[in-house]
C-alpha cells in the first residue's frame, strides 16, 4: 500500500511525457495563418509583426512592397533572414526554435502574410522528451523488477 | 507511522482512483500541449528613436510571455475536463465505499467521523492539485528545452505566481461544490450529474459564473491582475471553505448509509 502512490506519480509522468509526444504528432497537421499585416515606418514610428513559434516551423509567407526585411529572433538577438525587397518575394521562412521573432522593415513598407503547415520539435527538444521516456522507462522498469 | 498517516495513505493509495489518476494527467497533458503547441501572432509598433534591434527588455514582453499567460485561458478542454476529473475523485472518495458497502468497516475503525472527513478531503484535494500542476509543469518545460533561461525569467515572476493562484482557485471551488453535492445526494450518478453540470453549464452558457471566469484572470495576471482583490478571495478562498465546513457537518451529523 505504501509504494503505490509514488509508483503511480512516476508513471504518470512517464504516460504525460507520452501525451507531449502525441501532441506534437497532432501538432505536425496543424495549420494555420499569420497575417495579413503591413509593416512600416512612418513618422517616428515602426510598425512589425511578433510571432510566437512553439518549436521548429516553416512560414510560407509572401511580402510585397519595397524595403529591407529582417527577421529577427528576439531571445537570442540574431538575424534569421535578412532580403531586399524590391517588389515581390515569396519565400519559405524557417522559424528554427520555440521563441519570439520579429519581422519588421526597415527603410520603406511591405505586407506580409504567411502561412504554415505544422510545428515539428526541434532536436534539443526530442533529445528531452526521448531522454526522459526512456530513463523513466527503465527506471520503472528496475523498480518493479526488484518489487 | 501514525494512525493519520495510515488513514490518508490509505485514501490515497485506493486504487480505482490511481487508476483514474493515471488516465487523467496524460489526457489532460495532451489536451494542454496540443493548445500550447499553436503560434501566435500580433502586430505592434515601437517609436524609432530606439534601435528597432534586439530589445533587451524583460521577456515579460515578449510575445512568448503573452502566449504562456494566454494558452491556459483559451484551451476550454483541459479545465472541463479537469473539472470532471475533481467531480469524480470526491464523488469516489465520499459515495463510493458507501455504495459498495464497505463503509461499515470503515467507519467502525477507531477514528472520528471528523477524521474521516478530513483526510478524504485532503487525499481529493492533493490529487486535484496534482491534476492541475503536473501538466502545467511538463508542457511548460519540455517543449521550451532550448530557451529553458527565458522560460524561467518569465515563469519565476509574481505574475506568474499570480496565475498559479487564479488557477489553483479554480480548483479549490470545483472541489468543494462536487465535496458538498457527494456528501449531500445519496446516489453516486446523482452527485456526479448534479455537480458536474453546476460546475461547467454556465461555462457552456457564456454566463461569467465561478469557476469558469478564473479563467479569464489567467491571461490578466500578465498585466498585474492580482488575486488578492476582495472579489476573488471570496469565490476562490472563503465560499470554498464556507462549502467545505458545510460538507463537513452535513458528514458528521448524517449517518453513515
Amino acid at each position: 500500500m505504501k509504494g503505490r502512490l509514488p509508483f503511480v506519480l512516476a508513471l504518470s509522468f512517464l504516460l504525460s511525457l507520452l501525451a507531449v509526444w502525441g501532441a506534437y504528432i497532432t501538432a505536425e497537421k496543424s495549420r494555420g495563418f499569420v497575417g495579413p499585416a503591413v509593416m512600416a515606418s512612418s513618422g517616428e514610428t515602426l510598425s512589425y509583426v511578433s510571432i510566437h513559434s512553439p518549436g521548429w516551423m516553416v512560414l510560407n509567407s509572401s511580402f510585397n512592397g519595397a524595403g529591407e526585411l529582417v527577421v529577427l529572433d528576439e531571445f537570442s538577438g540574431e538575424r534569421v533572414f535578412s532580403y531586399n525587397v524590391s517588389e515581390h518575394l515569396n519565400y519559405p521562412l524557417v522559424l528554427p526554435r520555440e521563441g519570439s521573432y520579429r519581422i519588421y522593415a526597415i527603410n520603406g513598407s511591405l505586407t506580409f502574410s504567411g502561412h504554415y503547415t505544422g510545428v515539428y520539435p526541434t532536436p534539443r527538444v526530442q533529445k528531452v522528451l526521448y531522454g526522459s521516456i526512456t530513463v523513466l522507462a527503465l527506471l520503472l522498469v528496475l523498480w518493479r523488477w526488484r518489487a | 507511522m501514525g494512525r493519520w498517516e495510515t488513514l490518508l495513505s490509505w485514501e490515497m493509495g485506493d486504487p480505482l482512483r490511481l487508476a483514474i489518476f493515471l488516465f487523467g494527467v496524460p489526457s489532460l497533458t495532451y489536451l494542454l500541449g496540443v493548445d500550447y503547441l499553436k503560434p501566435q501572432w500580433e502586430i505592434a509598433s515601437i517609436s524609432l528613436s530606439q534601435p528597432p534591434l534586439y530589445s533587451h527588455g524583460s521577456p515579460l514582453n515578449s510575445i512568448t510571455a503573452a502566449h504562456l499567460f494566454e494558452y491556459l485561458s483559451l484551451s476550454a478542454g483541459f479545465w472541463i475536463l479537469l473539472a470532471l476529473l475533481i467531480s469524480v475523485f470526491s464523488i469516489l472518495a465520499f459515495r463510493y465505499d458507501r455504495e459498495q458497502g464497505y463503509a461499515f468497516s470503515v467507519y467502525s475503525l477507531p477514528f472520528t467521523k471528523g477524521e474521516l472527513f478530513a483526510a478524504k478531503t485532503l487525499s481529493v484535494l492533493l490529487i486535484s492539485l496534482l491534476l492541475l500542476y503536473i501538466p502545467l509543469l511538463i508542457v511548460g518545460i519540455v517543449p521550451n528545452a532550448d530557451i529553458t533561461g527565458v522560460i524561467r525569467e518569465i515563469t519565476f515572476t509574481d505574475r506568474y505566481f499570480h496565475l498559479l493562484i487564479f488557477a489553483t482557485y479554480f480548483v479549490l471551488f470545483s472541489l468543494s461544490i462536487s465535496v458538498l453535492f457527494s456528501v449531500l445526494l445519496k446516489n453516486m450518478f446523482l452527485a456526479f450529474i448534479a455537480s458536474f453540470f453546476l460546475l461547467v453549464l454556465p461555462f457552456f452558457a457564456g454566463l461569467h459564473w465561478p469557476p469558469f471566469f478564473f479563467l479569464s484572470m489567467l491571461a490578466r495576471s500578465l498585466s498585474g491582475a492580482s488575486p488578492f482583490e476582495t472579489n476573488w478571495v471570496l469565490w476562490g478562498l472563503v465560499i470554498p471553505a464556507a462549502l467545505l465546513l458545510v460538507s463537513g457537518l452535513i458528514f458528521v451529523r448524517r449517518d453513515v448509509l
